[in-house]
């Protein structure tokens, strides 16, 4: 019997669950041990979800490239069309909707309302147990500016003709047969990437292919078992990237790192290491990667890192990631003993008990940016101190010690940024506005309290042996006026040449 | 803005480069190598590390 093309329900997570079995052909109870269950149902009840709108077969080209490599030379007769349930947070009903089709329901204040309630959809997948296919949620709230998620984007949704919009980041889970958590996890990366520097977004099972196209595995690719680091970083490459590989099993650098390429709106593949902390011994449960797509800046005040340097990226508690094994924008905080907290159930039962390691980011960069972080705040680190040297006897007349905001940005963001301030402080707005810099740049902006004090913007196309500092834009005159005075004195202009904080120094700024 | 040059020429003399000032400025100096070592080396990836395969 052919299905109709379209099913409407009331949400609730029973039916979620019951429709995810059917639409697969699961059974509701092996549906209903995934995580993604529980997982679903604190996100919808938090997106106060009212409606499910399920579009029976629909067609979704991520999965057809992964049916046509893999599942239809199988012999067990898999189904070709997955189902797509559309979220909304208004009850609707089915002669409600029926009006809408047909016409009759012409009232523009309706269609806003109806366009307006849309909370995304979820593709189901008609295959055993890895059922969750392209998944694109609306994100929680900012929570008063704490909640960021820098990569989202617009999604365009046509259903029968309606059109929908949400903005987010394309999720899947790992079907474990063409991808494991590695391809999943650098698909969604390239959803992000693939906008922002305009590169082919491949399907899970081209990636897995892509990644051991000129590295042959020991064993054989597909079934895939996994991705080694090599092969990460060759599939980045595959579609035109620069994998850059730091690594993180100190918070704070995984924080720095994260704040600053995020921040752009690139969004970074982190590899973890799971540890059972319900077990004493013998705990390591595996690795597994996962895409950062959000970062919350929930401490009220950074953690200074050696010698009191402090930077903004020091105020994350927690970061949002794609989890393939738990949900769209999940949530790992940062715990002491530089450990990340998980959803994952440990051999106790309880949510949560299974920790996560920060081990590797590998961030894909556009050819161009080249500068790395650490540069840039190896530089920072030296002028901050040297501010610090001269502040604390009260020569600069800061209340505070600087708070550096350290991020990638691009010359289209920065002069947006600069045109939509109401700082009083930018001297010379327009002149900033008409210069020429180049597309990608390293921003440090020095905060005292809330007040900007100094902006340095860093040349990320430049060489990094040379002075790529681009321009200063000092908003507090007196830090540059003592810096002149500084400079002018032989014994301390020769100390801070021995230095990278010269760098900012011999700006002509500072001259 | 303009500073009265002199005056706190003779004020970073006093206080920075003064017996005392030279003692917490070269303090100073030291905990910014330390610094700027630990963000240059900490992030460094060892090569072994990208032999790791992620299967979870």
């Amino acid at each position: 019997m052919n299905s109709p093309a379209y099913e409407i329900h009331p949400y609730s997570i029973e039916t979620l669950r019951r429709l995810l079995a059917e639409k697969s052909g699961n059974s509701v109870d092996s549906v209903q041990k995934k995580i993604h269950c529980v997982y679903f149902n604190n996100y919808f009840n938090e997106l106060s979800a009212k409606t499910i709108i399920v579009e029976n077969s629909y067609v979704d080209r991520d999965f057809l490239e992964d049916y046509a490599a893999y599942y239809v030379r199988c012999f067990n007769p898999y189904k070709r069309f997955c189902s797509r349930l559309h979220f909304f947070n208004i009850p609707i009903t089915k002669n409600k909707f029926d009006s809408m089709l047909n016409g009759r329901t012409k009232k523009k204040t309706y269609f806003k309302k109806f366009t307006e309630s849309y909370l995304g959809f979820v593709v189901v997948k008609p295959l055993p147990e890895t059922i969750i296919g392209r998944t694109c949620l609306k994100t929680y709230g900012s929570d008063n500016g704490r909640r960021f998620y820098p990569i989202i984007r617009c999604n365009e949704v046509n259903l029968f003709g309606l059109n929908l919009r949400v903005k987010s980041l394309a999720f899947q889970e790992q079907d474990k047969v063409v991808a494991a958590c590695a391809t999943s996890a650098l698909w969604s990366t390239f959803q992000g990437t693939g906008m922002m520097f305009q590169h082919p977004i491949l399907s899970p099972v081209e990636i897995t292919k892509a990644a051991c196209d000129h590295m042959p595995l020991e064993t054989r690719a597909i079934p895939n078992q996994g991705l080694s680091g090599h092969l990460i970083a060759h599939a980045i490459r595959n579609v035109n990237l620069e994998p850059y590989l730091v690594k993180t099993l100190d918070h704070e650098i995984l924080q720095a790192n994260i704040y600053a390429y995020c921040k752009m709106g690139i969004p970074l593949l982190l590899g973890i290491k799971l540890v059972d902390l319900s077990k004493k011994d013998d705990n390591e449960i595996g690795y597994h990667a996962v895409a950062v797509t959000g970062y919350s800046l929930g401490l009220d005040a950074p953690t200074p890192i050696i010698g009191g340097f402090l930077t903004r990226s020091a105020q994350i508690d927690k970061i949002y990631v794609h989890d393939d094994q738990v949900g769209p924008f999940s949530r790992m905080g940062l715990e002491p003993g530089d450990i990340l907290s998980t959803s994952y159930i440990g051999e106790d039962g309880n949510i949560g008990s299974v920790g996560a390691i920060p081990w590797i980011i590998f961030i894909p960069l556009y050819h161009k940016i080249r500068i790395p972080l650490e540069s840039i705040r190896a530089s920072v680190v030296d002028f901050d101190q040297w501010v610090e040297i001269f502040r604390d006897p009260g020569l600069i007349n800061l209340s505070h010690r600087l708070v550096w905001d350290i991020h990638l940005t691009t010359i289209n963001k920065f002069k947006k940024s600069v045109l939509d301030s109401d700082y009083t402080g930018i001297r010379d707005r327009r002149d900033i506005l008409l210069s020429k810099m180049p597309r990608f740049l390293w921003r440090a902006t020095a905060f005292c309290g809330q007040e900007p004090v100094l902006d340095l913007l860093f040349d990320a196309t430049d060489i990094e042996h040379g002075s790529f500092l681009t321009k200063v834009i000092p908003y507090y005159p007196e830090l540059v006026e003592v810096f002149k005075i500084i400079k002018s004195i032989p014994e301390l202009a020769q100390r801070i040449k021995s230095g990278p904080a010269w760098r900012i120094l011999e700006n002509n700024c500072f001259s | 803005m303009k500073t009265d040059k002199d005056k706190i020429v003779k004020e970073i003399r006093r206080k920075v480069l003064s017996k005392s000032g030279k003692k917490k400025l070269e303090a100073a100096r030291k905990v910014a190598d330390e610094t700027i070592k630990y963000i240059r080396e900490a992030g460094r990836v060892d090569p072994e590390m990208l032999k790791q395969v992620f299967t979870i």
